[in-house]
């Protein structure tokens, strides 16, 4: 007789960002943090944000969530590996876009990340408005999202800091790659 | 080809932090509401929430999260799940009895590394003072943990029809869990 245990398939995916389960959303809508509101966001700090990938995926580009008052400050947005502490990609900084609009930013050459955890990161070069989630310092520590401090442009070694109550939305655009 | 083949998926990886409201767990997909501070029902209460991890890890601490007054002791652990029925059995990881320290802020308990296999577990919560606050849900939707009367965590719970200590089932979801090799 054969026996033919289920296998935990991952479904296909598009996009991965703050709301997504493979991110911390299943954390975030549990708690009902899903509304998105536009609020200050202080430069050189950032959330990294744990995700996994059960297969090796390729990543297409960035995307946030402008916020709605203007300001000057460029975006950073990146991968970091699962040491929190390796740059793996990054746009580098790019101007935020216009407000209250979802602003898309290509990774210039495909970048190919293995099966495996990782960390999303977000920075601004000055004081923006982005729009995210807001919620409790602690909770967001339990999802596993870390913070750090004077990070802009992103960079590897950063230095990791209190959770903070705000979290943004940002993301990357994905095409899976079956092994 | 094998089904178990790399060519067809590896499975999920869990996420760093595992307890009731993360992936996989009893409450991530019931949007209700965040844990809030609310006082501990009773003093030498234990609370038991299942939990499924989908792959194997290494438990580098526990931990749970404060609430707005600290006033006790607490134990954290996880058990495996009964061989009969349904609930908590023999107890895997026994953390150490540490005063609660930090207002409104998660509080961890650093053990031995400790390999898991992929399964199911139930996650274990106890504090000796009825005054201490933590972050968690009380809601009758919710009542997916059982809850007993203990000194302190045991070895084991006994596994009979009516088993000593138990006060029944539980609505109370405390955010406390696992925190994995990986997270710094």
């Amino acid at each position: 007789m054969v026996n033919i245990l289920p296998v935990p398939f991952e479904p296909e995916h598009t996009t991965i960002h703050t709301l997504s389960t493979l991110c911390v959303g299943s954390c975030l809508r549990a708690w009902g943090y899903t509304s998105l509101t536009s609020f200050a966001w202080a430069a050189g700090s950032g959330p990294l944000l744990p995700f996994s990938l059960a297969r090796d995926t390729t990543l297409r580009d960035y995307f946030w969530y402008a916020g709605n008052v203007a300001a000057a400050g460029d975006i950073d947005v990146g991968i970091y590996a699962e040491d929190a502490q390796t740059l793996l990609n990054s746009t580098g900084g790019v101007a935020r876009g216009a407000n209250g609009t979802i602003i898309r930013s290509n990774v210039g050459v495909d970048v190919r990340l293995p099966r495996g955890r990782y960390y999303l990161a977000f920075s601004v070069s000055a004081s923006e408005t982005i729009y995210g989630v807001t919620g409790q310092a602690s909770l967001y520590e339990a999802a596993g999202i870390l913070t750090t401090t004077d990070n802009y442009p992103l960079a590897s070694s950063p230095t990791l800091a209190a959770p903070l109550t705000n979290c943004p939305y940002f993301g990357t655009r994905v095409h899976g790659v079956m092994p | 080809m094998s089904l178990h083949s790399p060519s067809v998926s590896r499975g999920l990886f869990p996420p760093l932090y595992i307890h009731p409201y993360s992936q996989s767990g009893p409450l991530s997909e019931v949007n209700t509401s965040a844990p809030s501070s609310g006082v501990f029902p009773a003093a030498n209460r234990a609370y038991f929430t299942p939990i499924y991890v989908s792959a194997p890890v290494i438990v580098r601490r526990l931990f749970w999260a404060n609430g707005a007054t600290i006033a006790g002791n607490v134990q954290a652990g996880l058990y495996l799940s009964r061989s009969t029925g349904n609930g908590p059995g023999p107890a895997l990881l026994r953390g150490n009895q540490v005063a609660q320290a930090g207002v409104t802020v998660c509080q961890y308990d650093d053990i031995t590394d400790t390999p898991l296999s992929a399964g199911y577990y139930w996650v274990a919560l106890w504090c000796d003072a009825s005054g201490y606050f933590m972050r968690r849900i009380a809601v009758e939707m919710l009542r997916f943990g059982t809850q007993y009367s203990l000194s302190g965590l045991t070895d084991g719970l006994p596994e009979d029809a009516s088993p000593a200590g138990t006060v029944g089932s539980s609505n109370w979801a405390v955010l406390s869990g696992l925190c994995l090799r990986g997270a710094p």
